[in-house]
């Protein structure tokens, strides 16, 4: 039986996966047939990622401010360069009561830009795993799997 | 207090305003360590058959280094270094 799984999975080469894990987290073991996988990195990255610009708000993805920590929450997406660049456009207001009627993201300190600017970067860090894990990971074939229990019928090649 | 109302509750806004964490930030270890676990455990596990298992192991392994790194260091720092060094 286990010859027969690695016949059917054999590992190749994906060259659109990997783009579609950066376009959103999770998309590429979607693409790949490994929908639980997927779910489970979607969720986890997302709710890093977001729990951390809940946490310090938009303002903890500044390129200018932080170029190095910038790239790592890059892999997360083109979500990020889209905030940055609605924070560039935005920060610092123009008008100083803008600050009270007007969307701009206040600027955290101290471990309150610290923690979440960790959270997001770790995000893209565990991302850009998911990334390198889809470039030869082989694509999942429900139906040449055997009926087992429960969450066993998705299975990879070793 | 009616008056002040629309104040307190425009006061936060998510997203744009950073929440204070200054009290209890070390406290978040726990939920990144449980996030890093699960999506790691997602992308490595040969089968998904006792996931979550797998993820509350790592969880638990990953807190009991660091609060081990942290007695040690603690013991080194303030115990051992003043003393003999």
């Amino acid at each position: 039986m286990l010859a027969r799984d690695a016949e059917e999975d054999e590992p190749r080469f994906n060259l659109f996966a990997p783009i579609l894990a950066w376009v959103a987290p999770g998309l590429g073991h979607w693409f790949l047939g490994h929908r639980r996988r997927s779910r489970l990195i979607a969720t986890g990255i997302a709710v890093l990622y977001f729990g951390g610009l809940l946490l310090g708000g938009l303002g903890v993805i500044d390129r200018q401010q932080k170029p190095l920590w910038y790239y790592g929450q890059l892999l997360v997406g083109p979500v990020t360069p889209i905030i940055n660049a609605w924070h560039a456009a935005h920060y610092p207001p123009k008008d100083p009561t803008f600050s009270v009627n007007h969307a701009y993201a206040r600027p955290s300190f101290s471990h309150g830009n610290e923690i979440p600017t960790l959270f997001t970067t770790v995000a893209g860090m565990l991302n850009l795993l998911a990334i390198l894990d889809v470039i030869f990971l082989p694509r999942t074939r429900r139906e040449a799997l055997p009926a087992g229990p429960p969450g066993s019928v998705e299975r990879r090649a070793t | 207090m009616n008056m002040l109302l629309p104040a307190l509750t425009l006061a936060y806004r998510p997203f744009l305003d950073p929440i204070d964490i200054s009290g209890w930030w070390w406290w978040l270890v726990i939920p990144m360590v449980f996030l890093i676990s699960m999506v790691y455990k997602a992308i490595r596990v040969p089968t998904m058959r006792r996931y979550w298992r797998q993820v509350v192991k790592m969880t638990v392994q990953v807190m009991v280094v660091m609060v081990l790194m942290c007695i040690g260091l603690y013991v080194i720092v303030l115990w051992a270094a003043p003393r003999y060094f």
